[in-house]
């Protein structure tokens, strides 16, 4: 009887529709990371948070169809993504509605959308994961240039860039560098013998694995390999050159959220110094965008680091002719 | 008639509702209404580019491998059970439906870890010095192993049913004019042809509309292709338009399966009253041993012990249960309601098909195949298009859209075998409960249900462990605040933690098997044996 009556109960739960004291977010950052932070906003404030996390089988980009999908009738009212790229592209389709939280007033102004259609938070960075028994630490390269060089042929990794951050990074570098550079880099390192896999997680184990002896990925997934204590290391790029990617988790306001104030209370949450300071000393290691912020010794700071230096929605630009070009290069 | 009109209109409505309004809504958003024409996205024109073709030739050079490797490990596997003698004959019988509990991706990361270039196996060799890393199951042949291992039961399935069907007296005659090779090649193989070729196109299609297993070996497919254009290219039009010409084969080998077929039925639940034994002793018990323990082995008996091995010891067990409890719970609560559902829909449309007579039984029937033929993701957009609107959100915002996800997604299966069922039950049988009572509902309970008990149980097992594994439907229509047990191991997948997913691996199939083995006892222990 028991057991039926709990049926009973998940059915009519089941059932239920949308409640004023909850709240939807969609999340594109690892479950693992996301939900603590969704849970201790949960706890704070009692607002009861219905998360959808994406699955790495949907590349990152499942959320942001659904919510392309739904634009008519939304679902969610916050999106926390875990990259920017696709965040501008919601923007220009019309999804994102504008909120300016006050929790944003410390972010610097290059990580919040001028009409405050996102903010940014708590980064990532593009960085190489070396696998330190393959690669002698003298040879360990300093740029992301040096991997076209024959000694690297067949010997690196790299996510298929159309989908996730890969895809940010690429568009990224067309924005940069232009078209042309671009598109020769990226030939010149097919020529090289690219291998192109899935995603950051698969570049992550095949260097790991010592299938490969260098991969494109980010910095939580070489940490975390790190901490698995396996035989690689994390090279942050182009130091004295273009610099290395920053690629923050963005969080923006649904247009017509079904559950408006609760969604900016959580939007205030997730902009907020503890929750940087909680992602920074989390396995995700990312990297606080106010420099008070308490953050472990193992993170670098902002100010350490020489980032490209290139305004966001240029990257949102050229993600089209970047996703063109690298359809045409890497199909197989 | 005896199910109620609008019974069997409900029924057709919730079918039609949950698979045809989904797939037109998506085939009228592709046609531009303006001109009618069809604007196929991809560069303008209905052509495949070079590189499309050769990603459809991969796909179906996969399907084929895994088609062809499942006929290989099927049938023989079906002959050895049902027409040799062989020590342990029915816990061979029994064992070969349990890869379906295991789902292709779990297939996969054991066989991963087994075979891949930094795999065990190859580890052993080096460690032997005998070669370097020769094994790597990061290529289509992996993919074509992992796919054949998974569905091969649909084949044995199909292929056992035939064989039961089959009047031996024909291989008796046959065996007084020559030997059991003549008569196997000669009578039996010829007269089960057409369940060899429903069970090929089964494999065929699963495989081609996979999606999981070559992302999971890197192997890229066809289907990539089409997730592209909706999720990196956000070209909803492109991707309809690229899933075409994958329709239009599966709706063609759905359509020769069928014509194959023609009215034999497609799976028998029956216990034949005298089995009949081409071969009683000798070799062929031997070899016939050995080659079911051998695919027993591959399928079940190393996966599962693989599993134990990478969870490593109870702590992740304990680790893995206090991570996904709920999303266990609402995993097998899901997948049960689903079944039940698609059980119950099922039912009453394989009774109307069977009622059904000339071309609309034809046409019926090809409608209820076709299912198969949509590839998940397409019907996942679909389904968000029809039912995300402020008057269905009781629908959308809750599990419920799962469960009509699933429905649309596994109700061929679920029809074929219960209409398969049906088709073995005398009409004599009703007639003689209408004279007892008027009331349809006692005639389908006492006479119908009770005799069609086996098909319907391995409908809902089916159904239930499909659903249970199901992440291509899922992906895209998960509700708010809730996650299925596959997409838990997903993002575990991807963080790596490889103790913990194999934990929820097995986890799963523990729940699984417990939910078979129950409702297996239960049925046995009202005695209903099905028809004898």
């Amino acid at each position: 009887m028991k057991i039926l009556a709990r049926f009973l109960l998940i059915i009519c739960s089941w059932a239920g529709t949308a409640h004023a004291d909850e709240v939807v977010v969609y999340t594109s950052l690892d479950q693992v990371f996301s939900e603590p932070v969704l849970q201790a906003f949960e706890r704070r404030t009692g607002i009861k948070v219905k998360a959808v996390y994406d699955v790495e089988a949907s590349k990152t980009t499942g959320l942001v169809n659904r919510l392309i999908a739904e634009k008519s009738h939304p679902n969610a009212d916050v999106f926390w993504n875990s990259e920017i790229g696709r965040t501008l592209i919601l923007k220009r389709m019309g999804v994102l509605s504008p909120y300016v939280s006050p929790s944003s007033t410390a972010i610097p102004a290059r990580f919040k959308d001028v009409d405050g259609y996102w903010t940014g938070f708590a980064a990532r960075a593009r960085v190489l994961i070396v696998n330190t028994q393959l690669v002698d630490n003298s040879e360990t390269p300093k740029s992301i240039f040096d991997l076209t060089q024959s000694k690297w042929h067949g010997k690196v990794v790299m996510g298929y860039p159309l989908f996730g951050t890969t895809s940010t990074h690429v568009a990224a570098l067309f924005a940069l560098l232009g078209e042309d550079k671009a598109k020769n880099y990226l030939s010149d390192m097919y020529k090289n013998g690219v291998q192109i896999v899935d995603g950051n997680s698969v570049s992550r184990d095949m260097v790991v694995a010592g299938s490969e002896a260098i991969g494109f990925t980010d910095t939580d997934d070489v940490y975390s390999a790190i901490k698995a204590k396996k035989n690689v290391a994390m090279v942050y790029p182009d130091q004295d050159g273009i610099g290395s990617l920053l690629i923050p988790n963005t969080v923006s306001l649904i247009s017509n959220a079904p559950h408006l104030d609760a969604g900016r209370q959580l939007i205030d949450y997730l902009l907020s110094e503890e929750v940087e300071s909680a992602l920074a000393f989390s396995e995700s290691m990312q990297i606080p965008l106010r420099e008070h912020v308490k953050k472990p010794e193992y993170v670098p700071s902002l100010s350490s680091l020489h980032t490209m230096n290139l305004d966001y929605q240029s990257i949102a630009d050229r993600m089209e002719s970047a996703f063109i070009f690298s359809r045409q290069l890497f199909s197989r | 008639m005896l199910i109620p009109k609008w019974l069997t209109i409900t029924a057709w409505f919730i079918f039609l509702g949950a698979v045809y309004w989904p797939i037109s809504r998506l085939i009228f958003d592709a046609i531009d209404p303006n001109t009618f024409l069809i604007n196929s996205g991809i560069s303008g024109n209905f052509f495949l580019s070079e590189n499309q073709y050769s990603l459809l030739g991969r796909s179906v050079k996969l399907a084929a491998g895994a088609t062809g490797l499942a006929l290989v490990i099927g049938v023989p596997y079906a002959f050895f059970v049902q027409r040799i003698r062989i020590w342990g004959r029915w816990v061979f019988q029994s064992l070969y439906l349990f890869p379906l509990l295991i789902p292709p991706y779990m297939q996969t990361i054991v066989w991963s870890e087994i075979f891949a270039h930094e795999g065990w196996l190859n580890r052993i060799i080096m460690r032997l010095h005998i070669a370097n890393s020769p094994f790597d199951i990061h290529n289509l042949m992996g993919a074509v192993f992992v796919l054949a291992f998974s569905y091969f039961p649909f084949i044995t399935l199909l292929v056992e049913s035939g064989l039961k069907n089959l009047d031996s007296g024909y291989e008796e005659m046959a065996l007084l004019h020559g030997n059991w090779f003549k008569s196997l090649f000669f009578v039996t193989l010829p007269m089960i042809a057409p369940q060899v070729i429903a069970g090929g196109i089964f494999v065929f299609i699963f495989s081609i509309i996979d999606f999981g297993v070559p992302d999971l070996l890197r192997v890229k497919v066809y289907p990539v292709e089409i997730f592209i254009e909706y999720s990196a290219m956000y070209n909803e039009r492109a991707a309809i338009m690229l899933a075409v010409p994958l329709l239009l084969l599966n709706s063609l080998l759905i359509a020769a399966g069928l014509w194959v077929m023609k009215d034999k039925s497609f799976i028998n639940f029956s216990r034949s009253q005298k089995p009949f034994f081409l071969i009683k002793t000798g070799a062929g018990n031997i070899v016939a041993i050995c080659y079911c323990s051998l695919i027993i082995l591959i399928s079940v008996v190393v996966p599962i012990i693989c599993l134990v091995y990478m969870t490593g010891d109870l702590h992740s067990l304990e680790k893995a249960w206090i991570a996904s409890a709920n999303s266990i719970e609402f995993s097998l609560l899901l997948s049960i309601f689903a079944a039940l559902a698609v059980v119950s829909v099922a039912f009453i449309l394989a009774y109307s098909l069977t009622k059904t007579t000339g071309k609309l039984k034809l046409i019926l029937d090809y409608l209820t195949q076709l299912p198969f033929a949509v590839p998940p993701i397409l019907l996942g957009i679909g389904l968000i298009k029809v039912w995300n609107q402020p008057v269905t959100d009781w629908v959308y915002g809750s599990p419920t859209i799962l469960i009509v996800g699933y429905l649309a997604h596994l109700i061929p299966f679920a029809i074929r075998v219960i209409y398969s069922g049906l088709q073995q039950i005398p009409s004599a049988f009703e007639e003689a409960g209408l004279l007892a009572s008027n009331h349809w509902w006692s005639v389908q309970g006492i006479v119908i249900l009770p005799m069609l008990g086996s098909s319907l149980l391995v409908a809902f097992v089916v159904v239930f462990s499909l659903s249970l594994a199901d992440l291509g439907t899922s992906l895209l229509i998960m509700p708010a605040g809730s996650e299925t047990i596959p997409i838990v191991i997903y993002n575990y997948l991807h963080y790596g933690a490889t103790s913990l997913v194999a934990a929820f691996c097995l986890m799963l199939l523990f729940f699984q098997y417990s939910i078979w083995f129950g409702l297996t006892r239960l049925y046995k222990r009202v005695n209903v044996s099905g028809l004898t």
